[in-house]
């Protein structure tokens, strides 16, 4: 499929302007409908947000009515989007197929490295310098796993107890608090306009759009889904496997990194054990929106409710005076669901075939091209 | 390329035929044992409109005394033939006989321990796949040609997307991707939205062999396409090929039926053992011929030594 799009046009009987000969045109009223809105989100997705308005309401009861207040409404963003943003790049990397457990760690050290530097570099640089340093983490995470062909849950697992140690030896497990607030913070930290809304859920809910828009719009995202649906297909017809998973796993650091950024912007202070759980609960907040765990399947809107969910059930349950072991308890539920629905959809031989065939893939992928050739087309 | 450089390599040397093409082999010569027949001038069954004679034409296709050895083992030894634009060729044989081997030659999944490979005239070395794909072969592989959890209009074009400004066209590549499947004969599909995974196995052929037809690939390469098929669906992967040879597009087709082969190809070839035992013209008597190419395939014309 190496002809360009132009050469394309050559073939009559697709050439849109001899769609009006059989009364149809790219843009008229198919046979078929335009389904945009649902191959954007799945029923699936559809069925979690009833889910987590079912929960809103819920809490909105036991908390006396205080969840839905403004202010209240502000802070479930808030904690939506600390997560959310981390959930956009585990989101994108689980649809291509991998996992990162490192992004917990990657949160962390870019904070604390942004925190340690922006008073003397300025705050532009340090953000520049905080992004870096998860995509350095995401770096080594794909290199690790593209050149060797370790499962990326193995690799980002050794990576995360790495840059953990890496964090206690360099800041001696002591907190880093702000000298002062640049006034810069606000972009992140500040209210909306006066409104109980933070300046970094903005943030989110644009990264979210954005992101959505490369990986159902563009090539590049028809490349993730390929890479991460069926890699040796995707490979065979020319799409860049190996660069593809690279860039989501730069970008999965990157995004870790941005939240660690923006949560020290916002509170002030950032300590090692900040990041500590949020891999899963990113990794939680992508499935729940319906990422499938062997890839190929996910949007970042889904990836974005599952976060949301997770928010409100943090705030929702303080409110109500709960125990935070409800909150374990709510999202293992929702969390074994939500896959349990994905097994049931797939069918159950189907989802273990898959992970099968995941693990001989990610063998066949290591080392030389003609030696994963030889493997996935020598033997019938 | 010189046509008239060509010449059949057989599997036994007292069999060995190497016609001289373009001399007008006679009609009745295909059914003789071992008789390769590889110009067809005159005689070419489904003629392509504006094709010039086959004396002058390029073949789409061409191997030149292929080889593979897999350790000490050779799988496929000194095979040749050739395939013209429109033209299909079947390929048969016994489990083993190295049809598969040569099919992974000419698609880059493997390459060659000796001998050439010719494309529109041009000698061709792949590397890979996908440089067998850039210069026009396209393989339909029982399930490693489609990403199941995509849609089929995403498969369809996956690797050659259209955009404008960046953005995919998903309008046009939606309307496209439907039009060529139709062209193809894939008419009952319910939306080009749907995931590959709900299709049928003969619907995804459809798509495979329309994807090819559509980038203007010269050879479509099929192995086995109707093993996994009801007989209806055969009935439909016939018809796609016809299509694509209506096209212009060369056809290798591995079959292990050879009613079907004879169905659907011009031209059959039997390997065994690596070797190319016989090539035939399908054409005139067919129950004599699918006996004599039956021969062949189970090594009746073995005892004759
Ligand atoms: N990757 C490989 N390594 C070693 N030997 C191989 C390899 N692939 C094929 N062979 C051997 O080469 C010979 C030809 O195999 P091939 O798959 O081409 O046969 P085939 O004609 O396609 O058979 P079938 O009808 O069963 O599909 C067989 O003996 C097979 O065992
Ligand atoms: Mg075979």
């Amino acid at each position: 499929m190496a002809n360009s799009p132009a050469g394309m046009g050559g073939l009559e009987t697709v050439a849109p302007g001899k769609g009006s000969r059989n009364g149809r045109s790219p843009g008229g009223a198919g046979s078929f409908r335009d389904r945009t809105f649902t191959s954007y989100i799945s029923l699936r997705t559809l069925a979690v947000t009833g889910v987590i308005i079912a929960v809103i309401l819920i809490l909105e009861g036991t908390s006396g009515g205080r969840l839905l207040q403004g202010v209240n409404v502000g802070g479930v963003l808030d904690a939506s989007s600390e997560i959310g943003f981390i959930a956009i790049g585990v989101t994108i990397l689980m649809i291509g197929g991998e996992f990162d457990l490192s992004v917990g760690q990657s949160f962390v050290a870019s904070g604390m490295t942004f925190a340690t530097i922006y008073h003397t570099v300025g705050v532009v640089p340090a953000i520049v310098v905080g992004l870096a340093t998860g995509a350095a983490i995401g770096f080594v995470n794909g290199f690790i796993t593209l050149s060797f062909g370790i499962p990326s849950f193995i690799t980002t697992l050794g990576t995360s107890y790495v840059v953990a140690g890496m964090v206690l030896l360099v800041t001696g497990a002591a907190p880093i608090s702000a000298i002062s607030l640049p006034a810069s913070f606000h972009m992140f930290g500040g209210y909306v306009f006066g409104l109980p809304v933070r300046w970094e859920v903005v943030w989110w809910i644009g990264l979210v759009v954005v992101m959505g828009l490369v990986l159902h719009k563009t090539a590049f995202g028809n490349h993730v889904f390929a890479a991460g649906g069926k890699p040796e297909v995707a490979k065979n017809i020319g799409v860049r496997v190996v660069r593809t998973k690279m860039t989501l796993f730069v970008l999965c650091g990157m995004f870790a990194a941005f939240s660690g950024i923006v949560l020290f912007a916002h509170l002030g202070d950032i300590e090692a054990s900040a990041g500590s759980g949020l891999q899963l609960e990113a990794i939680a907040a992508a499935v729940i929106g319906g990422t499938a765990l062997f890839g190929g399947v996910g949007t970042v809107y889904g990836g974005a409710i599952g976060s949301l969910f997770l928010g409100v059930l943090t705030v929702g349950l303080v409110l109500s005076g709960a125990s935070t072991t409800y909150y374990e308890l709510f999202v293992g539920i929702v969390l074994i669901g939500a896959v349990a629905l994905q097994a049931k959809v797939e069918g159950l031989g189907n989802f273990t075939k898959r992970m099968t065939e995941r693990l001989r893939i990610q063998r066949a992928f290591s080392g030389s091209e003609a030696l994963s050739r030889e493997e996935l087309y020598g033997g019938e | 390329m010189v046509v008239s450089d060509q010449h059949t390599e057989t599997a036994d040397a007292g069999e060995g035929v190497g016609p001289t093409p373009g001399a007008g082999v006679a009609q009745d010569g295909s059914l003789a044992l071992g008789g390769g027949v590889v110009a067809d001038d005159g005689v070419r069954p489904a003629p392509v409109v504006g094709q010039p004679d086959a004396s002058t034409r390029t073949p789409a296709l061409e191997l030149r005394k292929v080889s593979k050895r897999f350790g000490v083992a050779w799988a496929v030894r000194d095979v040749s033939f050739c395939i013209y634009p429109g033209e299909a060729m079947a390929l048969l044989g016994d489990n083993g006989a190295g049809k598969s081997t040569v099919v992974k030659m000419i698609s880059g999944a493997l390459s060659p321990t000796s001998g050439e490979l010719y494309v529109t005239g041009k000698k061709v070395r792949f590397s890979s796949s996908q440089a067998a794909r850039r210069a026009g072969i396209a393989t339909v592989y029982q399930d490693l040609g489609l990403v199941p959890t995509m849609s089929v209009w995403r498969n369809f074009f996956l690797g050659a997307e259209l955009r404008t400004k960046g953005r995919l066209d998903v309008r046009r590549m939606r309307w496209e991707a439907e039009e060529s499947l139709k062209e193809i004969g894939l008419r009952n599909l319910r939306s080009v939205d749907q995931n590959v995974m709900r299709m049928s196995g003969g619907e995804q052929q459809a798509l495979s062999i329309g994807r090819a037809v559509h980038f203007e690939q010269k050879v479509l390469l099929l192995d086995e396409p109707t093993a996994a098929l009801s007989v209806k669906e055969t009935e439909k992967v016939f018809e796609y090929i016809g299509r694509a040879k209506a096209r212009g597009v060369a056809v290798l087709v591995i079959m292990h039926n050879t009613a079907q082969a004879l169905r659907c190809a011009e031209k059959v070839v039997v390997m065994r053992h690596g070797r190319v035992i016989s090539e035939r013209r399908v054409e005139g008597d067919t129950s004599a011929l699918m006996e004599a190419v039956n021969g062949d395939i189970s090594g009746v014309g073995e005892s004759l030594q």
